[in-house]
């Protein structure tokens, strides 16, 4: 069933990315720094990628991947020779900060809201060109249900007490 | 800053005043008032007390005062900030939006804005989220003292309230000494050093936007906020209202408000209405909107809305 429903935001696809590129006025301020490409080929260089879900041993083996609830696995997202790099449905290479186009193919009603400032957070300023939160900033890709951070504690005198 | 509308009053305290100020200070002549007052202390608190109103005065004189306020900040706070006064800004009408479906009440915006803008510790603050029972809109059935323990029934949800810059504000109109008004940018502010402390308009405003210092200000060195204006988050005297002013000081310099920059589900959305691609307009346009107590017509220029 959920397959299905990603078959169809795939055939979302070309319209999306040729959006992607119409999005380029979009800025995206990444909260840190990604992970960077060469991090991964050390050793991704010289392995063959593997496409079968399992259980990963060392150095990924705390990674979860909650991501879809079971349907969706790591080379729906990572490239397969270069998994430093990440790829669209239709197989467009997209480094990590670009991730939001990535989102865009199965998540398409949060990207326009994205995009128009209702879901995510503008950043930096009101004026000028528009610099996005990265949606990983607030949805880890492996594990992407969002976690509120610790509430804080009401101030010492409470506004109940007013004026 | 701008002209001066005709109308403002001149209450006769300040007159008195100015009558006193000048007395004393022909008389103190100026050798003698260095070597009885050599941190200009007195001097100071004398010249605050002549001060006009912020919109009487000229460049040269808000000048003096900027650095009369950052030399009263380093001699009663022990810091030293800098003052500014940004001027509107030009062609923006400043809006706010709150996204409810996204607010889940962690109060991050509540801490952000005390810290930016120098609010006593042992005040509350200029924003607060209150927890709503499910269905309800009304202000006063909301709770300010939850925490992540309290028994929420389903469908409840969490209100962000902080001044609403109404366009046609009560509290502006309830000021006897207008020491309070709308600035062309849209945010009510409040001259500090005018206000009287009657309190009429934290009376007057719907919202409970406006607080009064009831004590000096207790601020610690270490955590000040250092860049400070004169409408905004410059350390307050005692005895004046006070409330949010969209982090005044920030967003005339193309900054977020404190609040927006602190949330970290994105609930808070800031930008200028008058901008027609910009996100105000799309919500306006195409969420169902509501805002707080329209039917009092003070006309917020807040507005809130869900997803759905
Ligand atoms: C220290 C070596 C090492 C580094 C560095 C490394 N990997 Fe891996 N990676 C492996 C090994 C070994 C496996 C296979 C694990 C298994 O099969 O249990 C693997 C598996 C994977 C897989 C699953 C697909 C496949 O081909 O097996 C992905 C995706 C992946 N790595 C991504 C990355 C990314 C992205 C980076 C960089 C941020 C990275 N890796 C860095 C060693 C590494
Ligand atoms: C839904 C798409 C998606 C899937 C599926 C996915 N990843 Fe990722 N992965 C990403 C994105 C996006 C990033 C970049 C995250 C960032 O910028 O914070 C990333 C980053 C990484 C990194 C480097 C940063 C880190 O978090 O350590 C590794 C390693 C990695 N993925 C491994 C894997 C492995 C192994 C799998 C399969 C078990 C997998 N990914 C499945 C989207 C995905
Ligand atoms: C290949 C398709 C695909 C891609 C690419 C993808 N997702 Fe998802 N995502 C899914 C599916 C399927 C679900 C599960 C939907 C459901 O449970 O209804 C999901 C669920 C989610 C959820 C909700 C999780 C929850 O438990 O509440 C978030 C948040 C999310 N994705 C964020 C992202 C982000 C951020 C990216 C880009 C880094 C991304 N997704 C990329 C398919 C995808
Ligand atoms: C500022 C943080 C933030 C950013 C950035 C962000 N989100 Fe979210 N996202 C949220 C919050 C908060 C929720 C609601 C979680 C809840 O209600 O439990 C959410 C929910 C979601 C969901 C679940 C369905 C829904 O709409 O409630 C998806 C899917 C999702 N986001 C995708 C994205 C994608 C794709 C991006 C990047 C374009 C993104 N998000 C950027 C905070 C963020």
């Amino acid at each position: 069933m959920r397959k299905i429903v990603w078959l169809l935001a795939g055939g979302m696809v070309v319209c999306l990315s040729h959006w992607g590129v119409a999005g380029s006025e979009v800025g995206v301020h990444l909260a840190g720094p990604t992970a960077a490409k060469s991090e991964c080929q050390g050793c991704h260089a010289w392995r063959n990628p593997e496409r079968t879900r399992r259980a990963l041993a060392a150095p990924h083996d705390r990674l979860r991947m909650q991501h879809g609830q079971g349907d969706l696995w790591c080379l729906d997202c990572h490239r397969a020779e270069q998994p430093g790099e990440l790829k669209t449905r239709s197989g467009r290479p997209l480094p990590y900060d670009a991730a939001w186009q990535l989102c865009a193919d199965c998540h398409p009603v949060q990207i326009t809201s994205w995009r128009s400032g209702i879901h995510g957070k503008r950043m930096e300023s009101w004026r000028g060109a528009r610099k996005l939160l990265h949606c990983p900033a607030c949805h880890e890709a492996h594990d992407p249900a969002w976690r509120p951070p610790p509430m804080h504690p009401l101030p010492v005198q409470s506004l109940r007490s007013h004026p | 800053m701008s002209q001066t509308p005709e109308t403002l009053l001149d209450p006769s305290r300040r007159r008195w005043l100015q009558g006193a100020g000048v007395a004393v200070t022909t008389v103190s002549a100026a050798p003698l008032m260095a070597l009885a007052d050599p941190e200009g202390a007195v001097a100071d608190t004398l010249e605050t007390l002549l001060q006009t109103h912020y919109r009487r005065m000229s460049r040269t004189e808000i000048q003096e005062v900027l650095h009369r306020i950052e030399r009263r900040a380093e001699r009663e706070h022990g810091v030293r900030i800098r003052c500014q006064d940004p001027p509107p800004v030009t062609g923006v009408r400043f809006g706010f939006a709150v996204n409810l479906s996204k607010c889940k009440g962690l109060r991050h915006c509540v801490t952000a804005c005390r810290q930016e803008n120098n609010v006593s510790m042992q005040g509350s603050g200029n924003v607060r989220v209150l927890a709503m029972p499910p269905g309800v809109r009304t202000l006063e059935s909301g709770e300010v003292e939850y925490d992540a323990h309290t028994p929420m029934p389903p469908g409840s949800w969490f209100l962000p309230v902080q001044c609403q810059q109404c366009a046609d504000p009560a509290c502006v109109r309830a000021c006897p000494v207008e020491a309070t008004w709308r600035e062309p940018d849209g945010i009510v502010v409040i001259d500090y050093d005018w206000c009287i402390g009657c309190r009429y308009c934290a009376a007057a405003c719907p919202y409970w936007a406006r607080r009064f210092n009831w004590q000096k200000p207790h601020l610690s060195a270490a955590h000040i906020t250092p860049e400070t204006s004169y409408l905004g988050n410059r350390p307050r005297p005692v005895g004046v209202m006070e409330k949010c002013t969209w982090c005044i000081q920030r967003t005339r310099q193309g900054r977020m408000p404190a609040c927006q920059e602190a949330c970290p589900s994105g609930a808070r959305i800031f930008g200028d209405l008058l901008d027609p691609g910009g996100e105000l307009r799309h919500i306006l346009e195409h969420k169902t909107i509501f805002r707080l107590k329209e039917e009092l017509h003070t006309d917020p220029q807040t507005w809130y809305f869900t997803d759905v």
